[in-house]
């Protein structure tokens, strides 16, 4: 029977190899895009699942609360959590910290070879307890158990010892706390690329300074915990504040309750960003967009697939008919569409599978992610995958046998087969479903571009072109007299226009919080500010501009303890009227010393524009020595870039030759925060495209049946006198309705789910009409096309002709 | 073997009603060999379509071996078709895509007759309308005349008790037409019971009895010759 079936299903498809590659192509590229989207959807689920007790892991994030308005919000916890909450909390099995927002970049040196090095952190060694990251040598117990030790990747290895052994060998770190040596202890592998936890080094937790390693003031560190049974999380949450107040023993803050959230390991990658993240995390609702766009295309694909079969089957039904003769049961010839539709579908799917290895490299750079098929083996995806291929065969082969099984034997033999009324109703319906999915991937992918141009063309209050950006050397003697001689020489450069340097520029989190107030306030209300530490020239170079009072300026003499703020950092202060901040005393933490505020700057954009304006405090950089300076930023006069690179770089050998010259240019630096939209954008538009293209192929193949069937219709049409534009409406007028009720029903759900993504965005486009216009207008032009290219040959041709043959 | 009971066939559309058979009471025995006559769109092959089971009655009734069919569900006239009923039609209606071989293994693949046997039996039957040397060409490699020997080999291979045949030399020469009816009569002979629908004279000589229909009714029956003693041998000898 099998064998049966089988030639006559290859037979068939070798019969009309037009129409068989139009319907296999259609459904592999369909498969194809969705088989990537949920590879890449799997990926960002899989995100930290490969750990065993990863359902029991959570992350342990920080909750300011003044009464019940949550003030703030950060992934990272003060050094001091892990410890007091095991030692004061029921239910905490293990934890681990790891502090890698404290030294994130140091210079690393092995003999002659010194180079700067991110991705450092210092870990417990509860570290490889918890995480199940390969260790390839080493002991997991205790690699990370001494002060002076350090666990590196393979990489790193190769890259400091080449083909030496790299166990029992001395690093170097070299940062603001001073330099410290580790010996190898660990070497492990790379860690997987959907681990939100990404380190090259891993220092031992006691390597940090004894002040550090309990300290509850500083929120630099990651803390992980293993709770004994996933209940406890709330009741830890509760208990969490009455155990604080133990260790609020500073004045920072007191007036907050601090809490902590515990966020399941595996659902961190997908939670909102949030204050000091480890990683630019997914955007759930991007993902949610993509799986929409996925299934659309599936079904789309699938739709062509079942459309194009029921079309065929009018040429079918006499085979159909034979076999009901000869006796085949009705299930029997179900049995035989069901088989075709699986030889099909499973032609198309290995032609989707080889696309998809194609185009996975090319796609993997466009996320930035090392997406591969493994994934499938994660959880349940690789099920569900394998569940809706086997329900998209089921249905795409079910239906158009049962179209032909409703047929009598002898009208089927008899060749006077036409789908019904119900039939030709459903297939319309389909047709309405595939061009209600494209129309509202084609306004979803015109509202992202919108939003990315709007955000790209929106003024930021701040210079971000033509500026280059030098990282700052490791700590030497006569750093500051060195650093000023070269600011110097690098100022008096023809490209040079300013130098400034800061400890953070626009395109990043400032992340530096202190918990100041105004000192004469009578409710001692304190609040984070981010700090900003930068010299009098910064103001000038980024071009900030001030909306009250002064910058800094070396002519004033005292401005060391004089602190410029921005609007957001007024209206937390409690001013509405800029001017009347000026000369105000501010407490800041750490600082005895209140200091005076004498500039309030407009607020601008210090990182892209999802993000809303944050309070930012500029400050002088001799004002606080523990936040350190990072950046030389050089605002370029036109000319050679890469020609002031050489320049500079020589100029740094003379100064700091220890130190690795790292430089980036800064409009790039900024614009790398809207990777992960405009790839999104990239993907969405490049899916709505393939989603309108399969679309059309099975409207071009429904419209060249249609044609096909009615010939001697429209010859009659013709001798008694029909224009061809009648001739056209004719024919197109059973397609152009069906296309037009979509719009009707796609332009809402566009609108309201565009809405929604877009309210993720705190600086955001406005929805405009032609955002919905622009889609219907080329929607119905390209339907047009497609079937006017079909009818044209029908409409022009002589009558005589059609009636003849018919 | 066969019998009606007031049979009508109404066919409906929107605006018109068109009555295809009014009532028609019919008997046919086993072994008979009955031609319908009768002019264009006098209903002949809705009757045969209908004792085909191909369709059904609006009204009346209809046996077959004693069994009410009119009364079965699909699945059941399925069974029924299946072994005992043959059909060849005046457009041959074989399946394009399947090789001559295959097009007559068909009915034994659905009635799960095993691979080993059916070759057998297709070859056998396929040796006696000498088209042997053909097995492995599709229906459009072959003539008219072939192609019906196909259809006529693909209807007896189940050894089916009664073969209806619509026009079966509709769409042939005369010598391919006498060849074919030559072997509905030798299928007869040998007990074959067999009901043609037919314009031609030539061809209706060759049937026990004629049964003429117009707009929708039997209007008169002739008998050419007497029916032979049946010696139940079947196509085993064909």
């Amino acid at each position: 029977m099998i064998g049966n079936y089988w030639n006559s299903a290859w037979r068939n498809l070798m019969k009309r190899k037009k129409f068989s590659f139009i319907n296999i192509f259609g459904l592999a590229v369909g498969m194809a895009s969705a088989l990537l989207i949920l590879t890449y959807v799997a990926f960002e689920f899989s995100f930290d699942k490969m750990h065993a007790k990863h359902d029991r892991i959570y992350r342990v994030q920080s909750t300011f609360y003044e009464g019940e308005v949550l003030t703030d919000y950060w992934a990272s916890s003060s050094f001091g959590y892990g410890s007091a909450m095991q030692e004061n909390l029921a239910g905490i099995e293990d934890y681990t910290r790891i502090a890698s927002l404290f030294q994130p970049e140091q210079l690393v040196k092995y003999g002659e070879l010194c180079l700067r090095e991110n991705e450092i952190a210092y870990a417990d060694p509860g570290f490889f307890r918890l995480f199940d990251f390969e260790l390839l040598k080493g002991d997991r117990a205790s690699c990370l158990s001494m002060p002076g030790q350090v666990v590196i990747t393979e990489r790193i290895a190769r890259k400091y010892f080449r083909d030496e052994e790299p166990m029992g060998k001395i690093l170097v770190f070299n940062s603001n706390i001073g330099k410290v040596s580790c010996e190898v202890t660990g070497v492990m592998k790379e860690m997987p690329s959907n681990s939100h936890i990404h380190y090259n080094f891993l220092l031992s937790y006691k390597s940090l300074p004894k002040w550090v390693q309990e300290y509850w003031y500083k929120h630099e560190t990651y803390t992980y915990v293993l709770l004994d049974s996933r209940e406890r999380k709330e009741e830890i949450e509760r208990a969490f504040p009455g155990m604080a107040e133990k260790y609020k023993t500073e004045e920072a803050l007191k007036n907050k309750t601090w809490g902590v959230r515990l966020v399941p390991l595996e659902d961190i990658h997908l939670t909102p960003q949030l204050g000091y993240e480890a990683e630019q995390k997914g955007n759930r609702s991007a993902i949610i967009a993509l799986v929409f766009a996925a299934v659309a295309i599936l079904v789309i694909a699938w739709i062509n697939y079942i459309n194009l079969t029921v079309a065929r089957s009018m040429e079918r039904a006499k085979e159909v008919g034979v076999r009901r003769v000869v006796g085949a049961f009705p299930q029997q010839l179900v049995g035989q569409f069901l088989f075709e539709a699986l030889v099909m579908n499973l032609i198309a799917f290995v032609i989707a599978v080889g696309l998809v290895e194609m185009l996975l490299p090319a796609f993997n750079l466009l996320v930035g992610r090392t997406v591969s098929f493994s994934v499938w083996l994660t959880g349940y995806w690789g099920l569900s995958v394998f569940l809706l291929f086997v329900c998209g065969v089921y249905v795409s082969g079910y239906y158009p046998a049962r179209a032909l099984l409703r047929k009598k034997p002898i009208m089927l033999l008899k060749g006077k087969f036409q789908n019904g009324r119900s039939g030709e109703r459903t297939r319309k319906l389909l047709v309405v479903v595939q061009y209600t999915a494209s129309m509202i991937l084609l306004c979803g992918t015109l509202i992202v571009f919108a939003q990315l141009n709007y955000m790209r063309r929106q003024s930021l209050g701040v210079r971000t072109d033509r500026i280059l950006v030098v990282k700052f050397p490791g700590p030497t003697e006569g750093m500051k007299i060195k650093m000023e001689a070269m600011r110097k020489a690098i100022r008096k450069l023809p490209l040079v226009s300013k130098v400034t340097c800061s400890g953070s520029v626009p395109g990043e989190e400032v992340a530096m919080f202190l918990s100041n107030r105004r000192t004469h306030d009578a409710l001692k209300q304190n609040r984070l500010y981010e700090m900003l530490s930068c010299d009098p020239d910064y103001m000038d170079a980024y071009g900030l501009e001030l909306v009250a009072g002064r910058g800094f300026s070396e002519d004033y003499g005292d401005d060391v303890n004089k602190l410029v703020i921005n609007e957001t950092a007024a209206r937390t202060l409690g001013y509405t009227d800029y001017e009347s901040v000026i000369g105000e005393e501010i407490s800041v933490e750490t600082i005895e010393e209140p200091m005076q505020v004498i500039g309030v700057v407009k607020d601008y954009h210090q990182q892209a524009l999802n993000r809303n304006y944050t309070p930012i405090m500029l400050f002088h950089k001799d004002k606080i020595d523990w936040i350190p300076q990072r950046y030389i930023s050089i605002v370029m006069k036109p000319g050679d870039s890469l020609e002031l690179v050489s320049q500079i770089s020589e100029i740094w050998t003379t100064y700091f030759a220890d130190s690795s010259f790292d430089y980036f240019f800064l409009d790039q630096f900024y614009d790398r925060q809207y990777r992960q939209d405009e790839a999104f954008g990239v993907l969405m538009g490049g899916f709505t495209g393939l989603a309108i293209f399969i679309s059309c192929l099975g409207l071009w193949i429904l419209v060249m049946f249609s044609c096909a069937v009615r010939t001697k219709e429209m010859g009659i049409r013709k001798v008694l006198g029909a224009s061809r534009l009648n001739l056209f409406y004719q024919l197109g007028k059973d397609f152009f309705i069906p296309i037009l009720i979509a719009i009707v029903i796609a332009l809402p759900v566009a609108w309201f789910s565009m809405n929604a993504w877009l309210s993720h965005y705190a600086f955001r486009t406005e929805l405009k009409a032609w955002f919905f216009l622009l889609p219907v207008v080329l929607i119905v032009l390209i339907s047009f096309l497609t079937v006017a290219g079909q009818t044209i040959t029908v409409i022009y041709s002589k009558p005589a002709r059609s009636l003849r043959y018919e | 073997m066969i019998k009606t009971e007031k049979l009508t066939k109404l066919f409906t559309t929107e605006e018109v009603q068109t009555k295809a058979l009014n009532e028609v009471t019919l008997q046919v025995e086993q072994g008979e060999f009955v031609a319908i006559m009768g002019p264009s769109g006098c209903g002949k092959s809705t009757l045969l379509n209908i004792l085909g089971t191909l369709d059904s009655p609006t009204s009346g009734s209809y046996s077959f071996e004693g069994k009410q069919v009119d009364k079965m569900n699909e699945n059941q006239l399925t069974a029924l078709r299946k072994g005992n009923l043959g059909f060849i039609f005046q457009s041959f209606n074989l399946i394009d895509e399947l090789t001559v071989y295959e097009n007559v293994e068909l009915p034994l693949i659905y009635m799960g007759i095993k691979a080993g046997k059916r070759k057998a039996r297709v070859n056998k039957v396929l040796e006696k309308v000498n088209l042997l040397h053909r097995v492995n060409h599709y229906p459009q490699q072959l003539s008219g005349g072939q192609q019906q020997r196909v259809a006529i080999a693909r209807a007896v291979v189940t050894d089916c008790k009664l073969l209806l045949a619509d026009e079966p030399t509709g769409n042939l020469d005369s010598v391919n037409g006498i060849e074919v009816m030559e072997l509905l009569s030798d299928l007869n002979r040998q007990g074959t019971t067999v009901i043609i629908v037919t314009h031609s004279q030539r061809d209706a000589m060759y049937a026990h009895r004629v049964i003429q229909l117009l707009d929708g009714q039997i209007v008169a029956e002739n008998i050419n010759r007497p029916m032979e003693k049946i010696t139940p041998v079947k196509n085993e000898t064909l």
